[in-house]
């Protein structure tokens, strides 16, 4: 390096005032032309950029609004890549066979204990990925009943848990907010009663009160398909 | 939040992949760098945040070119983040480009030691800035940190453009001489 600085201490200015910005903008392109066609002061532009680079060190850190990463998401990938329900679907169907037993098992007694002639049973547990959220929902044909147990997690702070149910290739339709007792009820809309079999149910984190537009706007956080047991 | 750059190599090879992930990863690890840096040209907290934005933007849809520009991963971001945030500050049409920090040219550069050199730079531009005397220092300093040009810097320090610009030369060769010692 100490060498080219003696062949050419013109070069090497240049390439600072290049990489500093500090000409007009005439002589700015001329020499981004250079940078483009001749290496060697590509080279001494790059090392320039590297030194100068060292002094951002000192500058301090400032946190960007929150917005801010959403919008630039949105602005770059067309929407906030959130799970969408859709990017759920592996993870349903990978529900094991050990935990439809359980809420099968749930479900029994929680329907033995309320209720003496059960109509058909369906059923399935809600879990979030790390298991923050657990709900079991059980569907009793004769009351017409969503019976909601929730055994694990629950809304943040000024935010609502709702729960949606998507019949194949439709829009989710919303069932309700979970309660914010663990058990709970909700009447599923008739749409849906017609659609048990292959019924998938969803769980959102929206706004309190839920979602302003009838269709998930937050993380979808745990889907499961219902069993007919 | 804390990376090394290997780290933050390994994620912008990621993004050039088209992973959104490792995107979501380095916002998180550099965007209050990269804003600090923006906020220091600009002044101005919306306008930083935007050219913050556009640098991102930058990033993603330049990642594939960033193993071939001979610079340090937070160099390149820093650089990129301080044209940007330029660009607006002269709200002109933009002058720096991409290509600037990444063309293929650069591809020559001989820089297996630059990444590592990144450190020990941070500490010696600041110690080269000091030898240089607190006008000359604060003169680049202000040009790198402010985006001031010499039009801005003769204002500033009274003085006629040429008489500032030969001035400033002198600063930036002792400071490539003490850089390189």
């Amino acid at each position: 390096m100490s060498d080219s600085i003696k062949k050419d201490e013109n070069d090497v200015a240049l390439a600072a005032e290049y990489a500093l910005r500090l000409l007009d903008d005439e002589d700015q392109s001329i020499l981004r032309a250079r940078v483009l066609t001749d290496p060697d002061f590509a080279r001494l532009v790059a090392q320039w950029q590297e030194s100068f680079g060292g002094m951002a060190h000192a500058v301090a850190p400032v946190t960007p609004l929150p917005a801010t990463k959403p919008a630039l998401e949105k602005r770059l990938f067309g929407q906030t890549p959130r799970r969408t329900l859709w990017n759920f679907a592996g993870l349903w169907q990978a529900v094991s066979v050990a935990s439809i037993a359980v809420a099968a098992f749930l479900a029994f007694t929680l329907i033995n204990l309320a209720e003496p002639e059960p109509g058909a049973l369906y059923v399935t547990e809600l879990a979030s990925e790390n298991d923050a959220l657990r709900v079991l929902a059980v569907y009793n044909d004769a009351t017409k009943e969503l019976q909601l147990s929730r055994t694990s997690g629950g809304p943040s702070s000024g935010r609502s848990l709702e729960l949606w149910g998507i019949v194949d290739g439709e829009n989710p339709v919303s069932i309700g907010l979970l309660p914010d007792a663990a058990n709970g009820k909700l009447v599923l809309p008739v749409n849906l009663e017609e659609a048990l079999d292959g019924l998938v149910l969803a769980v959102s984190d929206e706004p309190a009160g839920g979602s302003p537009n009838g269709q998930p706007t937050g993380a979808v956080l745990a889907v499961a398909e219902i069993f007919r047991i | 939040m804390a990376r090394t750059p290997n780290d933050i190599e390994y994620l912008i090879s990621q993004i050039s992949l088209g992973d959104r992930e490792a995107f979501s990863q380095l916002y998180d690890a550099t965007s209050a760098k990269l804003l600090g840096v923006c906020l220091r040209v600009l002044n101005e907290r919306a306008n930083a945040e935007e050219a913050m934005q556009d640098t991102f933007i930058k990033v993603w849809k330049n990642a594939d070119r960033y193993s071939i520009n001979g610079l340090s991963p937070m160099t390149w971001l820093i650089t990129i983040a301080r044209n940007t945030a330029i660009d607006r500050l002269r709200a002109q049409k933009p002058v720096s480009d991409i290509n600037d920090y990444s063309d293929s040219l650069a591809s020559k550069l001989p820089s297996p030691e630059s990444n590592v050199a990144h450190s020990s730079d941070m500490k010696r531009v600041s110690e080269c800035l000091e030898e240089l005397g607190d006008d000359r220092g604060a003169a680049i300093q202000g040009a790198y940190l402010d985006g001031q040009s010499y039009a801005e810097l003769s204002e500033l320090y009274k003085v006629p453009l040429n008489t500032m610009r030969t001035w400033l030369r002198r600063g930036l060769l002792s400071l490539r001489e003490c850089m390189d010692r």
